[in-house]
């Protein structure tokens, strides 16, 4: 079973539509991790810490999370993780309007967090050459 | 491993037709230098400044600040893995240019990247304020990803710095320091009534614009490792991060670690300084469960009674962190660790986004959204085109006398999580 992404970003709905089952949600990023709140409680584990984009963590307007695909009994330490992002949006306040092109490097990097690790887990990594 | 430090204090750059060190002066031929860095076809131009200390003048973006070096004598060469071979660095001699730095500026996406004040109160924030700095400002060749944008841009600040260094490799140091790592065996004999005192470094592994690399390996790509902390000096860890300007570790922070600094001005009379452990700060929560795991288990191994922690970064690492400390508690060694805090304008918020009773012992660089306005410079070198947008910036914060209004967590290692910033309660 495949896992699931749980996003409000474009980008990296279209980039990993082959590798991750996508819920894309097109909410703000607070109700993004209300969703995958609703998730951990139904047994779905988070396998991405929530808060990630760098910046700060209100910064960025995109959320990407993987949970696991299969439900298995409530994961306190998910629901410890989730419960602590949503505090600290709550307490960071909402991200703002962005300029289109920087709306974009957002989403790249939200991107490239997902994917570099993917690689990590799953993939034989290659060492930069000198 | 034995490593002599010589620090050849430089008290003036200057831009000229010759490159060399001389008198305390850095000579820097600019043609050099750019024919160094283009030769990477993808950096289309570069130009050159200089920023002195008390300077009415703005360096933004800064992507990266790194001390010029160069191994005198003994193994291996400056920044080994990226512009040196790979070979094991940490002994012999190293020269340092002490009071000179590369700072590389680059718009390598809209938000990132931070902010170096040579003077006024933003000054007072930054470290890099009191280094007179070679900046290098880049223009990309048009089309280049931001992957490879960053990439060209890291490796072509070790490069400049590394090709300072050399100029320096016959000069005689004006201060020696001597540092020298014992084996386990050695110092247990040694210091037997002494605490065995470890280290644990934390570097920055999230993904584009969020990494750290050793002898030029991808650090999220490792398990956690060892290290001898005489390797640092040598550049054997560089920056690949950008973010956030307050409490990102820059190369120069790497290279004058002032944990292993500390740890060694200590060794042999308060303490044992028994053994520094490289650890990562990844997305995935099986990673993060591995390596903070493996953290704990070396920790037990090595026979450290007790530990610091140095983070980097902010939110999702604070996860990273807490596990460390309780693994490592949880084996009976004591921690301390050092982070910083996004308490929110007035401080009176919770400072980290994860916390556990175990964390007994915390050692804070400050509160990041602590706000303050930078005067109007009278020289910007980059760009302020992302100041409201950047990390630590907000809408209409550019007011009309020129002034910024910014949360410290803008500027270059205002919150340093290793202890290397300017604030203090001291």
């Amino acid at each position: 079973m495949l896992d699931k992404l749980l996003t409000n970003n474009p980008m990296a709905a279209r980039r990993f539509a082959d590798s991750l089952e996508v819920d894309f949600r097109d909410f703000a990023a607070a109700d993004v991790l209300k969703a995958a709140r609703d998730m951990v409680h139904q047994g779905h584990r988070l396998r991405t810490h929530p808060v990630t984009s760098g910046a700060a963590p209100n910064g960025s307007p995109f959320v990407s999370i993987v949970l696991s695909g299969e439900a298995f009994r409530t994961d306190f330490d998910s629901v410890s993780i989730i419960e602590g992002a949503m505090a600290l949006y709550a307490k960071l306040g909402a991200p703002r309007e962005l300029p289109e092109a920087v709306a974009k490097d957002f989403m790249l990097i939200d991107c490239e967090m997902l994917a570099k690790d993917t690689q990590n887990i799953y993939e034989i990594t290659r060492r930069e050459e000198i | 491993m034995k490593l002599t430090i010589g620090n050849i204090n430089i008290t003036d750059v200057v831009l000229g037709a010759e490159s060399k060190v001389e008198g305390g002066t850095l000579f820097v031929n600019p043609k050099e230098l750019e024919a160094l860095v283009l030769e990477d076809g993808n950096i289309a131009s570069v130009s050159f400044d200089v920023a002195k200390p008390g300077e009415s003048t703005r360096i933004t973006p800064v992507k990266d600040v790194i001390e010029p070096r160069t191994k005198a004598d003994g193994p291996g060469g400056m920044f080994p893995g990226v512009v040196a071979k790979v070979d094991t660095v940490g002994s012999g001699v190293t020269h340092v240019l002490k009071g000179a730095a590369v700072v590389t500026v680059g718009k390598i996406v809209g938000f990132q990247e931070g902010i170096i004040d040579m003077s006024g109160p933003g000054a007072d924030y930054t470290p890099f304020s009191g280094t007179i700095n070679l900046v290098m400002d880049f223009v990309p060749r048009d089309g280049l990803s931001a992957q490879e944008y960053e990439k060209s841009l890291r490796v072509a600040g070790l490069k400049a710095a590394s090709f300072l260094g050399d100029l320096a490799k016959n000069v005689k140091p004006d201060e020696v320091i001597e540092y020298d790592f014992l084996s386990a065996t050695e110092s247990m004999k040694k210091y037997p009534d002494l605490p065995r005192v470890g280290y644990v470094q934390m570097l920055q592994s999230q993904g584009l614009l969020h990494d750290t690399y050793v002898y030029g390996v991808d650090m999220k790509q490792s398990l956690t490792t060892m290290i001898s902390p005489t390797e640092v000096f040598d550049g054997a860890i560089v920056s690949g991060n950008c973010v956030s300007a307050c409490d990102k570790n820059t190369t120069y922070h790497h290279q004058n670690n002032p944990v292993v600094t500390d740890l060694f001005a200590r060794h042999g009379a308060e303490l044992n300084f028994a053994g520094m452990i490289i650890t990562n700060e990844n997305v995935y929560l099986a990673d993060k469960i591995r390596s903070s795991d493996w953290t704990a288990k070396l920790c037990e191994m090595m026979g450290f009674d007790g530990v610091i922690i140095s983070q980097e970064g902010f939110g999702n690492p604070d996860t990273d962190l807490i596990m460390n400390c309780k693994k490592i508690e949880a084996k009976g060694i004591h921690t301390v660790i050092i982070t910083d805090e996004y308490a929110g304008r007035d401080g009176t918020s919770q400072s980290l986004a994860d916390v556990d009773a175990a964390a007994n012992a915390v050692v804070t660089g400050g509160n990041a959204n602590e706000v303050v306005t930078l005067p109007k410079m009278d020289k910007i070198i980059g760009s302020q085109d992302y100041v409201d947008v950047i990390a630590g910036g907000f809408e209409n914060n550019m007011k009309s006398d020129g002034s910024i209004v910014v949360e410290i967590q803008a500027i270059i290692g205002a919150t340093n999580e290793m202890g290397f910033n300017k604030m203090s309660a001291r």
